[in-house]
Order: structure tokens, then sequence, then C-alpha cells
């Protein structure tokens, strides 16, 4: 073996899980795991991790098939307290830290990108739940989806508009400093996918029916 | 430089007056100032002298919007007087106006800023518009050790999770619809439990919890509705209501309400901080005050190594003294409003504000 992985390494904790490095049929591999959460009610946590394991394991394959790079899924381990996915391990750099500190021309490529990826998930019935530029990885030259736990299958206008709102309220608090992205996210998006405008339009109404829009 | 502010609140039911002190710090300026750079002043330290409120209560259903301006408009001037007795002040020594520009209901707020108005033209002193949630915000960080916290602020009308990024209170996830408050209070109503219910929400919850019939079932599964960091509760409120008139019991449902809606609520601030990369917590807002709730957020932060804090009760309720406080950081800063550029916004966006005041 020319890569020995050191079994088990933590790499890395989210926000609902842990990720560690595994070998996987003397592949390197990463294994999410929901950890449960102790603030919770033990019944409402395990409905919650195991509902979310079972969903991103789907659509982590459905996204691959509409044509969003996203990691393979090796195992799923829905055991009471597993709750865990074994998945490819993907060599790469969070889109949030590449858009930091990229050129213009990059950043722009990079959004068009997002764009394109949203675009063709949703045009595959595909919606994220949870689309920030911490849940996109580059790597060799392609973007990956991941974290699908709060996504769904869906075509309806009104769920697809809200995805792209989740986007746009984390992408301005993150990259406040990038002027015009989010149009060109917008742009790639109507590109790819036909109802775009149409969901775009949506999410402004949403935006416009809540608490604090003027 | 203004020492005294008096703030005005009035963005919904509560009526509030406070006065705050803005003291020196005791802090000593940041050390090894080259020649040639301006030392810093030391930070302020906001010493609440009064914090004086009342709250209209509607005798059925909902706040009534000008009925609550009503009230605010009959209280204001004597909690104003109240507020300046309990600081053993008088008008004269007050050296700034603060109130509530928004967001929050058109008459009240238009009611609190006439008065607000009225008092600087009389004093000829200056005035300063304040956002509202930020007012939480700032207290916080004001009166417990948080320094760079993100604030879960939920009360009737708001329920947001704010943090500080790159000069603005950016929201990082609030509700699409309706606020949490909001939400138990209509709940309650549907049980016929007079504003505000949680109080009430929560004695049952815990009566529940604590119930060892073992006929009732524990826990009713409710929609759990989060999206990427957002929230929506009217879902939740239907199903509630539907599961009412089908009979569930209603113990299980105030502790199944609780546990599905407070759930959402420390899981989107958990998201939150881990996306901004913060390690404090503060809970602000009148829904601060359920017991529940601050255990499963100071949970929650303790299982990842991060700290909560929670003003006082007074402070973290909808309160003058938070208008005062920020209002006069605010015009320490630098910051100024003719009167013409006071008027009311009842949309008023956290992240419109540019803070320079930090």
């Amino acid at each position: 073996m020319n890569d020995p992985v050191e079994e088990g390494k933590l790499v890395g904790r989210g926000a609902e899980a842990e990720l560690r490095l595994v070998e996987w049929m003397g592949r390197k591999a990463l294994a999410k795991r929901r950890v449960p959460k102790g603030y919770r009610l033990p019944e409402l946590d395990r409905s919650l991790r195991h509902g979310r394991t079972k969903v991103e394991a789907r659509l982590l394959r459905d996204a691959r098939a509409a044509g969003v790079p996203t990691p393979l899924v090796y195992d799923v381990d829905l055991a009471e307290d597993s709750c865990t996915i074994t998945m490819e391990y993907i060599e790469g750099e969070q889109v949030k830290r590449l858009l930091n500190r990229g050129s213009k021309a990059e950043t722009k490529k990079l959004c068009r990108i997002i764009g394109e990826s949203v675009g063709r998930l949703h045009a595959g019935g595909i919606v994220h739940g949870d689309l920030t530029t911490s849940n996109m990885l580059w790597s060799e030259g392609r973007m990956y989806f991941i974290d699908f736990g709060l996504g769904g299958l869906s075509e309806e206008l009104e769920v697809q508009g809200v995805d792209i709102r989740v986007l746009k309220e984390a992408f301005t608090s993150t990259h406040a400093q990038l002027k015009g992205a989010f149009e060109e996210i917008l742009k790639g998006y109507e590109s790819t996918f036909k109802g775009g405008r149409e969901a775009v339009a949506r999410m402004k109404e949403i935006t416009a029916r809540g608490r604090y829009s003027e | 430089m203004p020492v005294l502010c008096l703030g005005i609140e009035g963005t919904a039911h509560t009526l509030g007056v406070g006065i705050v002190e803005g003291g020196p710090d005791g802090a000593l300026p940041p050390k090894g100032n080259a020649p040639g750079r301006r030392t810093r002043e030391a930070p302020l330290k906001c010493i609440v002298r009064s914090n004086e409120m009342v709250t209209y209560v509607p005798l059925e259903g909902g706040i009534h919007p000008r009925e609550a301006a009503n009230h605010h408009a009959e209280h204001v001037l004597p909690t104003v007087k109240q507020a300046l007795e309990k600081a053993n002040l008088t008008l004269k020594d007050i050296d700034l106006i603060a109130f509530s520009q928004g967001p929050g209901l058109g008459p009240c707020l238009r009611t609190a800023a006439t008065a607000a108005r009225a008092l600087a033209a009389s004093l000829r002193v200056p005035i300063i518009g304040v956002n509202h949630c930020i007012a939480h915000l700032e207290i916080g960080t004001a009166t417990t050790p948080a320094k760079d916290p993100v604030l879960l602020y939920v009360s009737g009308g708001n329920t947001q999770v704010i943090a500080f990024v790159e000069g603005r209170y950016r929201v990082f996830g609030e509700t699409l619809d309706i606020g949490v408050g909001n939400m138990l209070d209509k709940f309650g109503r549907s049980l016929g439990i007079p504003f505000p219910a949680g109080p009430v929400l929560e004695r049952n919850a815990a009566l529940h919890r604590d119930s060892v019939d073992s006929t009732i079932p524990q826990f009713i599964e409710l929609p759990y509705s989060v999206k990427g960091m957002d929230l929506a509760f009217s879902g939740i409120l239907t199903a509630a209501e539907a599961k009412l008139r089908d009979g569930a019991s209603v113990p299980a449902l105030c502790y199944s309400m609780q546990e599905t809606v407070f759930a959402m609520l420390v899981e989107v601030t958990e998201r939150a901080m881990a996306h901004a990369e913060k390690g404090e917590v503060l809970l602000g807002g009148g829904v601060a005050s359920n017991t529940r709730l601050r255990d499963m957020l100071a949970r929650m932060a303790s299982d990842r190594g991060a700290k909560m804090h929670v003003p006082e009760r007074k402070l973290c309720v909808d309160n003058g003294a938070m208008i005062a406080w920020t209002g006069l950081k605010m015009y320490k800063a630098g910051v100024r409003m003719p009167m013409d550029k006071t008027q009311i916004r009842q949309r008023f966006r956290t992240d419109e504000v540019e803070v320079t005041w930090r």
C-alpha cells in the first residue's frame, strides 16, 4: 500500500457530524457519522439523524446522475448509534476558502459553476437544503457538492425558491465583500435549469414575504 | 460628549424607557502606543441607571397595532418620569435621546419616535434612531462576558441568528414566516391561554415531562422545519392545531412543541457558530426566559467547547436601556442623525446598518 491511512483520524467536525479518515476495501475513504446531540430529545435526535443519513446517501447518488460531482458512496450504516456514510475521500478545498482569496476572474468562474451545478440539481428534481460554500469542494478542476442531509426530491417551485434563498443568504453573509458575485451564480443557474427564471422570481417573492424585507 | 442617554423602546407590546450612563471602563488604554499613534479612548462601560417598562396586553386575540400604540402614547410620559426618578435624575441631565427606529409595528414605532423627537427638540439634545435587533446584541455584550457571540434572538415578532462579520451584523438565519414567540402565542390562544402563552406552555410541558402516566404518549411528532439556517414555524402550528382537534393530550402537545421548535432553534444556532467560526453564543428576546431553551442552548455550547451567555431578564425582553446603550455607543463613535432622518422603518434589516462603533 502506498498511502497508508491513519485509521480513524478525525479530520473535521461540522455542526452535526464527525468526519474520519478510514480505509474501505483498501481505499482511502471518509466516514461521516452524525453524532447524537445531547441537547435534543433522544427520540427526535434518532429520527433526525437516521432520516438525514438516509436522504443524504440517496441524494449523493442522484446528484451525480444529474451531472453534479459528489463523493461516491461506499457504505451506509443506519444502525441506531451509527448513522454513518462511508464515502470516497475527496482531496479538495472548500469553495468558501477559495472565494475568499481568489482573483476576480477566478471568482467569476467559480460562481458560474456554483450556479450551473445548482441548476443541474434542480433540473434533476433535487433540492440540496443547505447550499453554502462550505458544502462545495473544489478538487482537480471539478466542483463537488456534499452535505445533502437537509435535501430532498422535489420539483416544486416553492421548494426550489427556498433552496436558492438559503444560498443567497449564506453567500451574501459569508462573502459580503464579493460584489456582483451572486448575480453571476444566478446566470449560471438559469443557464442549466429551464425553470430557473421562474424559481428566481419565486425566491424574490419569498424574500419579500419575510419578516424583515422592505 | 454625552454620558447620559435616555432610550425609548416601542416596537410592539412593550413601551420601555431606560437611562444609561456611559462610564469609563477602568481598563487601561491599549499597551505600546507608538509615537504618533492616537491613543484610543477607553471603552465605554454600560451603567444602567434605570429601566422601566409597561406592556400592552390585548383583552382577546393577538396584538392590535393601533390599540398598542394608544397604550404607549398614554404611558410614555409617566414612564419617562418614572425612569428619571429611579435614576435620581431630571430631564436637564439627559445628554442624548435614543429610540427604536425599527423593525416593528408602524403605529407603535411612530408613537415612540414622536415622543423621542419631542423630548430631543425641547431639551435641545441630539437624537439617534436605533435598530432594535442590534440593540439586543449590544446590551448582551455590554452586560455579559460575551465579546463576539452569535446571537439567537427569539421574541414574539423576531427570530434571527445574528453575528458580526466584516463590519456589519449579518443575519445567518431567520424565520421565513412568523416569529417563534408569536407561534407559541397563537398555539396558546387555541388552548385558551392568554398572552403571553410561553410561560404557561412551559409549565404544561414540564408537568408532562415529569408525569408518570404511561397511557399518554411522551412525544408527539410534529414537522421539523429547518431550511439551511432558516426556519419556518407556521406548518408546525397548523399540525399542532390539527392534533389538538383530533384529541391529542394538551400537556403532551405543549411538551412536543417546545422540544421540536427549540431543537430547531438550537440546531441553526450551532450551524451558524460552525459556519461563522464563533465560540460564544448569546441568547436574547422574550423567549430567552424559557428554562428549557436555555438548558438546550447551554448543552449545545458546552458540547462544542463554547460559552453561552444570557443577559438578566429585564435586559433580555424589549427594554429602553438597550436602546439607550446602543444609541450612546453609536453617538460616541460619531454617528449623527438629523431630525429629518429619524423616520421609522417597519422592516428595518439588521444587516443594513453599517457598524462603525466596534
